[in-house]
């Protein structure tokens, strides 16, 4: 029988390298996750579930036996895309805004049919978040995944809230607007010209 | 509210994000105005297609492969390090280490001190942002090996850190020479990491023979907390994208 993530940590703080892959096993897909839907790219998502890991490992002495792992290293793999996200900010290429016009006119004439394809859903998501910006992406995962404050936001991103507050506005005007062949038409062609 | 609220204002009150008494204000609006409302079920239905897309499958062997890179960082080195019968093997690794990382160093000093001050001119030729970056995959990849010695080596107290003191030092040197080459070329976030190296770097050379634990632990919290060995890690990818040729280049350069 395998131990608990608890007695896992326990042995692996006494050097047993097989209880600390089985917690690799365990969490490394939800760490991945989260790192993906932070970076967009699974290299450097790879990248930080290799960095939490680390860094848990380092500070696994200060884990306290009642807290739950999975919750404390998600927190560490947070923290680690979120240093990632930082440091790559500079790089951050903004997207051409005909990408995403383009994008809502190849997708435009969606069947019905079509539109329930969990596959189509899932490819029309990746794509239109890759089409944000790095600072909108950590802000719109952040805010709409995580459920984050503003104020946390823009810690994270290092930029006042205002700022925070308008990545993630960004963020979800672009989503709409990527997304919109995959909602139900109502009458949102009212005033989307114009109000 | 009397007119109607913008798109702009629906999508932020669709997030939660208008100041309270605007939220109360769309939210009596919608009751009442039926095209505003499609809009703004629009905007929700859109953020909760989101929450349906996952991620892609990292594959079946995700487990492994990770497992591949994480286990020789954690408990083996610890082990590593513990056995001291193999210092004098990783002496030499580090003498050897050290002798390639002085000529690494002193070629890239040599290449920097080329470099033509006009930024108008570097940019268009390309040619110091390249020589820039094959250096600064050195200096990351020789500040990594440092990161990883400072946090894993042995902490007993009273450590002989010399090879570790004189790496930092030749770091910090061309640290301040790339620093000022990535801000002249318009590449601010490896200038940005550079400095954040920096004050450990001064303190690691400047540090005495027999360095105490206690300041070894201070320098491992100081790296930890700040991330550093993950920005450096992060910064050395970045400059090895950045390295690979363009799928197009036209006609060429200048």
């Amino acid at each position: 029988m395998q131990p608990d993530d608890r007695a896992a940590v326990a042995q692996a703080l006494g050097g047993d390298q097989a209880a600390y892959h089985l917690l690799v096993e365990r969490h490394g897909r939800s760490i991945y996750r989260m790192a993906y839907r932070m970076t967009g790219r699974r290299e450097d998502a790879e990248d930080i579930v290799q960095e939490a890991f680390v860094r848990a490992f380092r500070q696994l002495g200060r884990f306290e036996a009642r807290a739950n792992f999975g919750t404390w290293l998600y927190r560490i793999g947070f923290n680690c895309a979120i240093d990632y996200v930082r440091s790559r900010r500079h790089r951050e290429t903004c997207a051409l805004p005909e990408t995403l016009e383009r994008l809502v006119a190849e997708r435009g004439e969606c069947s019905t049919a079509d539109r329930v394809y969990a596959g189509q859903i899932q490819a029309q998501v990746s794509q239109a978040l890759d089409s944000l910006t790095v600072q909108e992406r950590t802000a719109f995962v952040m805010r709409h995944y995580h459920e984050c404050a503003i104020e946390e936001i823009s810690d994270a991103l290092g930029v006042k809230t205002n700022a925070a507050k308008h990545a993630v506005f960004r963020a979800v005007k672009k989503m709409r607007a990527a997304l919109r062949p995959l909602v139900t038409p109502t009458e949102v062609g009212r005033r989307v010209t114009g109000t | 509210m009397t007119n109607h609220p913008s798109d702009d204002e629906l999508i932020q009150h669709g997030s939660g994000d208008l100041p309270a008494h605007a939220q109360d204000e769309v939210d009596t609006h919608l009751r009442l105005c039926a095209p505003c409302r499609a809009i703004s079920d629009d905007v929700r239905e859109s953020l909760a297609l989101v929450h349906l897309a996952d991620v892609p499958d990292p594959g079946a062997d995700f487990e492994d492969r990770m497992w591949a890179r994480i286990s020789p960082l954690v408990p083996r080195q610890r082990r590593l390090w513990s056995a001291r019968q193999l210092v004098p093997v990783i002496a030499w690794a580090a003498v050897v280490i050290g002798m390639l990382a002085v000529s690494a160093a002193s070629l890239s000093y040599r290449d920097r001190s080329r470099f033509p001050v006009n930024t108008s001119l570097e940019t268009r030729s390309g040619a110091p942002r390249r020589v820039l970056l094959a250096a600064l995959d050195d200096h990351f990849a020789e500040t990594e090996m440092l990161l990883v010695e400072l946090l894993n080596g042995p902490g007993t107290g009273h450590e002989s850190l010399e090879f570790e003191r004189a790496t930092a030092g030749d770091l910090v040197a061309s640290g301040r020479l790339y620093r000022e080459t990535a801000e002249d070329t318009g590449q601010r976030q490896f200038a940005e990491i550079i400095d954040e190296l920096e004050p450990v770097l001064v303190d690691v050379a400047r540090s005495q023979d027999a360095v105490e634990q206690d300041e070894l632990a201070g320098w491992r919290e100081r790296i930890e907390d700040a991330g550093l060995l993950f920005k450096v890690r992060a910064a050395t990818n970045e400059v090895r994208v950045r390295r690979e040729p363009p799928v197009s280049t036209g006609k060429g350069a200048l």
